[in-house]
């Protein structure tokens, strides 16, 4: 049975409004998105994924978050494409187990996670803006950052010290 | 002033022990190197006698590349980098500790603790890169 849809949100690290929706225009931000290619360390893991120059990134002081440091941008699963690697990925899940925390069971490196929310039309790709490779990658990286609280479960929250993540 | 710190990885499979200044003698570091820079890891370099393994030797998978003088490490179970292991010429057997994974070090501690960025990408240690935000 599905969980009540607050508690299934708020597990998934996807706030009350779409995480997608980080510009005005829904639309414009539809048309101006430009293809990323990523990928591990060891070239295993090979992905391609759509994004629009304008989208948050977001970083998080929660149990996992914090020991990998992860700075991700949410990405529909449409706008997703896996080129290599699917045997490579070992899947880690912990608490509710509905996040595929994926890492390349060769060289560790964690290029992206996926949430799982029993209907795949919903599903996100949270993708790590630091396995993601070529020169309009600055276009995230200067983004301003989204912090959020997901050590006290209060998404929406910005923590007190966010400097360490 | 130098502290033991304990650290782990998440799922609790590798645990460990060391102790570091993390503002003064050992100080922290980030790196733009191809494989810093994917892992996002900051680290202090300690020697391996500063260090413990407390459990999970056998968790860890080793992964080497380039020169393959860095022996980088990763719980086989839930993927985080504690530590690596090397060796330098100047200052023998090193564990580069991930400051991120230790359990008993503060968000205050770590975000005031001073940190030196490396242009590894370019093989220049000594200097800062251009751009070190997204480290």
């Amino acid at each position: 049975m599905l969980k009540p849809l607050q508690e299934r949100r708020s597990a998934l690290h996807a706030p009350m409004q779409s995480p997608l929706q980080a510009t005005d225009s829904v639309d414009a931000a539809e048309k101006n998105k430009r293809t990323f290619a990523g990928g591990c360390h060891c070239g295993a893991v090979r992905f391609e994924v759509d994004i629009a120059p304008a989208a948050q990134t977001r970083k998080c002081n929660c149990s996992f978050c914090t020991k990998t440091r992860f700075w991700k941008t949410f990405a529909s699963t449409a706008d997703f494409r896996l080129l290599a690697g699917a045997d490579c990925l070992t899947d880690y899940q912990f608490g509710e187990g509905n996040v595929h925390h994926y890492f390349c069971s060769r060289c560790g490196v964690r290029p992206f996670a996926r949430t799982e929310t029993g209907d795949a039309g919903n599903d996100l790709y949270a993708i790590n803006i630091a396995c993601l490779e070529g020169a309009n990658v600055d276009m995230l990286r200067t983004a301003p950052v989204r912090y959020e609280d997901g050590r006290n479960d209060d998404w929406w929250a910005v923590p007190a010290e966010t400097q360490q993540l | 002033m130098k502290k033991t710190y304990t650290g782990s990885c998440h799922c609790g499979d590798v645990r460990f022990e060391c102790d570091l200044d993390l503002h003064g003698e050992h100080g922290t570091s980030k790196c733009n190197c191809s494989v810093c820079t994917k892992g996002r890891f900051w680290k202090s370099v300690i020697s391996a006698n500063a260090f413990r393994l407390l459990k999970g030797e056998a968790a860890l998978t080793e992964y080497r590349f380039g020169s393959e003088n860095i022996r980088h490490l990763f719980c086989s179970r839930c993927g985080i980098k504690p530590f690596g292991r090397g060796r330098l010429e100047d200052f023998g057997e090193f564990v580069a500790v991930n400051l991120a994974t230790l359990d008993d070090a503060s968000d205050e501690e770590l975000a005031a603790a001073p940190v030196q960025y490396e242009d590894g990408r370019n093989d220049r240690w000594d200097s800062a890169p251009a751009e070190t935000r997204y480290l």
